[in-house]
């Protein structure tokens, strides 16, 4: 028999035993749906994630320079941004860059309206025409990205307009105390809220002139540089490295920044000059991405141990379909088939078997995915808006995700059924054929 | 938004203790209205010279500064957040305003009793008796979460930190008192501009901090002192926060902190007073 008239048997004996296999089946769909919706979710909220760090944080890989005193300032903007320009030449695509001024200072930051006030973590000074295209993915509740030379604007979430009761259009006090502690004000009008409510909620975005005369510096001042990456997730460590070794040709460096930890000590380490180094996003995140990886890892453990429970299940129903096809192996064999012909007969059909689970599951996976995204609008607060973006599950499910679903479930389902399969093969045609059931 | 000056002394949140100051507490809101009241009859304002005016602040200075010896007092502080209710915070001051050191114990609510801050040298320590440790502070930070600065707890030092840049007259209530307008001489205030009442005893009747920029943050009010040994001690102040309050039933009411003092002396202190030993054995 050739392969391809084994593989059209094993199609045909699949499709025959179909009412058998229901059970396998349906717990094969299962387990490929949930591996699939776990990764997605997964995938699809470390994105979101990322991109509102990102945001917050002035980009996915972020130039900063230090000299001791816990607060950076970009002394030599045009030899960072030199640096940054061969990041291209080498095959990175670039989005965007940033240019920041940021005050951060918890319990000095105060916004306030009619007589309510809130408390804000940090208060961000940017270009708006320079960030324009990522600023304008914040899903916004009203208003919208001020123009690019207003002054005048501020952008607050829905955290603080909530507590605030600040509509589109108010006019708003921000108050901080300035380097030397005195107290400053000034009054913005508010050109947009963003839905936020977890911990990028308690930033306010404003322009980076209006931040550095509200703190009493220079208006060209810039404390942070930030690179946008077109891949993020796939350059931004390649990325770091190369802009770490481009700054390090003609600025004093400290390099790359990999935990929060090192990122405390290099802000803080005594120097008696500025030291440039990059941070990435990533590193900013790294308790979110441990209780990710954590949570991850908890799911695929739960998976493998589904996944061996449907391999048992496979084996017995293997172990029956051989013991009832005796006969007809028998027969087969006694016409010529090879012992190898008849193991991979059986092979196919739980190969058969596997592919039904995970395109089914494939299926009913990203159906139910999609209908939880369209359809559930999860109620906002500070942990679900964390992961949440425009307070809906996001997901992703990239190539890989579905080919290593398909062969955990494919390889599972032929690993179940190897021992009845070689069972199979081993038997001799005139044993087979003198079997009675 | 128009907004008035009105405390409803009749509420049952009031404790006993602010209904017994009603009549004050009117004459305080008198004060405060002034605040908004810059119509007031006033005479135009003048400039003085910067000598004449550092003698004008020192004499300040000098009325509620202690340099010759030690000052302790109880002093009761109420929070008054209108929607909010109200919170009160009873605490003990030691100063040595000789040294610039003090040290604060606080013994009301019972969550905070035992806290301490201690001034010494330039820096300001808090010590929270659960972790039993001290951290250090800003003189500038609220005291408390209060409309109060821990800096308010100090001896003065106008002369010090302010030049006076205008001067005019204004009747403020019964006081007749001289109003200068100050100007911060160093960074280290948090306030850089100031305008202060000072009646004809050289007392200040009512200050108001402003931002850099201008923004009007704090009035403060001082109606009563009291004369001991020869020294005056403000013992009650009303601090009115510019910009936190609630409209209620169509009335703006801002945020006010109500500052009593009571046991005042001059009795001189022990020098372990003001160690951090001292406030960790207190707070035992």
């Amino acid at each position: 028999m050739s392969m391809s008239g084994t593989i059209n048997t094993a199609w045909k004996n699949y499709i025959r035993g179909l009412k058998r296999y229901s059970i396998l089946l349906t717990a094969l769909i299962l387990v490929s749906a949930v591996l699939i919706m776990v990764l997605a979710v997964v995938l699809g909220i470390r994105e979101g994630i990322y991109e509102k760090a990102s945001r917050y944080f002035a980009g996915n890989i972020v130039v900063l320079s230090y000299s001791g005193t816990g607060d950076s300032l970009i002394e030599d903007p045009e030899t960072v941004l030199k640096a940054i320009d061969t990041l291209e030449s080498s095959g990175i695509g670039i989005q965007t860059v940033s240019r920041r001024s940021t005050y951060y200072e918890k319990t000095l930051i105060e916004l306030f309206f009619s007589g309510y006030y809130i408390k804000q973590r940090r208060l961000v000074g940017v270009e708006w025409d320079l960030e324009e295209s990522i600023l304008s993915s914040f899903d916004f509740a009203s208003g919208a990205l001020p123009d690019k030379h207003d002054e005048q604007a501020i952008l607050i979430s829905t955290a603080a307009a909530d507590e605030l009761h600040v509509k589109v259009g108010d006019n708003l006090l921000v108050s901080i105390q300035t380097e030397s502690g005195q107290a400053n004000t000034v009054e913005l009008i508010v050109g947009g809220i963003f839905s936020e409510t977890s911990f990028f909620g308690y930033a306010a975005y404003l322009h980076r002139k209006t931040l550095n005369r509200l703190r009493q510096a220079p208006e060209d001042e810039i404390h942070e540089i930030g690179v946008y990456l077109d891949h993020p997730l796939r350059d931004q460590d390649r990325a770091a490295a190369l802009l770490s070794e481009e700054m390090a040709r003609t600025l004093p460096s400290f390099g790359i920044v990999e935990t929060r930890e090192d990122f405390e000590v290099e802000a803080h380490a005594e120097r008696e000059t500025a030291v440039y180094g990059v941070v990435t996003a990533g590193a900013q995140l790294e308790e979110i991405e441990n209780l990710l990886e954590a949570f991850t890892l908890i799911s695929i453990l739960i998976m493998v141990i589904f996944l061996m429970i449907v391999m048992v299940g496979v084996s017995n129903t293997f172990s029956m379909i051989v013991w009832e096809r005796t006969r007809e192996v028998g027969t087969l064999r006694a016409l010529g088939m090879q012992r190898g012909r008849a193991v991979q007969l059986f092979l196919l059909e739980a190969g058969f078997l596997g592919i039904s689970g995970t395109v089914v599951g494939l299926l009913l996976g990203t159906l139910i995915l999609e209908g939880v995204k369209r359809g559930v609008e999860l109620p906002s607060n500070a942990v679900t808006t964390l992961f949440l973006t425009g307070g809906r599950i996001s997901w992703i499910l990239p190539w890989w995700g579905v080919a290593g679903t398909a062969l955990l479930v494919v390889g599972a389902s032929i690993l179940g059924s190897f021992r009845s399969a070689y069972r199979a093969g081993k038997l001799l045609p005139i044993e087979a054929l003198n079997r009675h059931e | 938004m128009q907004r008035y000056c009105t405390i409803k002394l009749s509420t049952s949140i009031w404790p006993a203790v602010l209904r017994t100051l009603g009549a004050r507490i009117v004459l305080v809101c008198i004060i405060l209205a002034g605040t908004a009241a810059a119509n007031a009859p006033r005479l135009a304002a003048e400039t003085i010279s910067l000598e004449e005016g550092r003698r004008i602040l020192s004499q300040v200075d000098s009325l509620v500064s202690y340099e010759d010896r030690d000052f302790s007092a109880e002093y009761t502080i109420t929070d008054v957040r209108p929607g909010e209710g109200s919170s009160r915070t009873v605490t003990t001051i030691f100063r040595r305003d000789q040294l610039d050191t003090y040290t604060i114990i606080i013994m009301e609510p019972e969550a905070d009793r035992g806290k301490g801050y201690l001034k010494i040298d330039d820096k300001l320590w808090l010590y929270d008796p659960v972790p039993r440790r001290f951290t250090v502070v800003s003189a500038k930070d609220r005291f408390q979460n209060t409309n109060a600065r821990n800096s308010d707890f100090t001896r003065s030092t106008l002369a010090r930190d302010y030049r006076i840049v205008g001067r005019s007259v204004e009747q403020l209530g019964s006081y007749k008192t001289d109003v200068y307008d100050l100007e911060a001489v160093t960074d280290e205030v948090t306030f850089p501009i100031m305008k202060i009442w000072i009646d004809q005893d050289h007392l200040v009747r009512k200050f108001e901090d402003y931002s850099l920029s201008g923004q009007h943050m704090r009035t403060t009010a001082i109606p009563r002192y009291k004369t001991i040994e020869n020294a005056y001690v403000p013992i009650q102040i009303v601090i009115q926060d510019e910009l936190r309050g609630r409209e209620i039933n169509g009335v703006f009411q801002y945020q006010r902190t109500l500052i009593t003092a009571a046991k005042a002396s001059f009795q001189p202190l022990p020098d372990m007073v003001f160690t951090r030993t001292y406030i960790e054995r207190v707070s035992e």
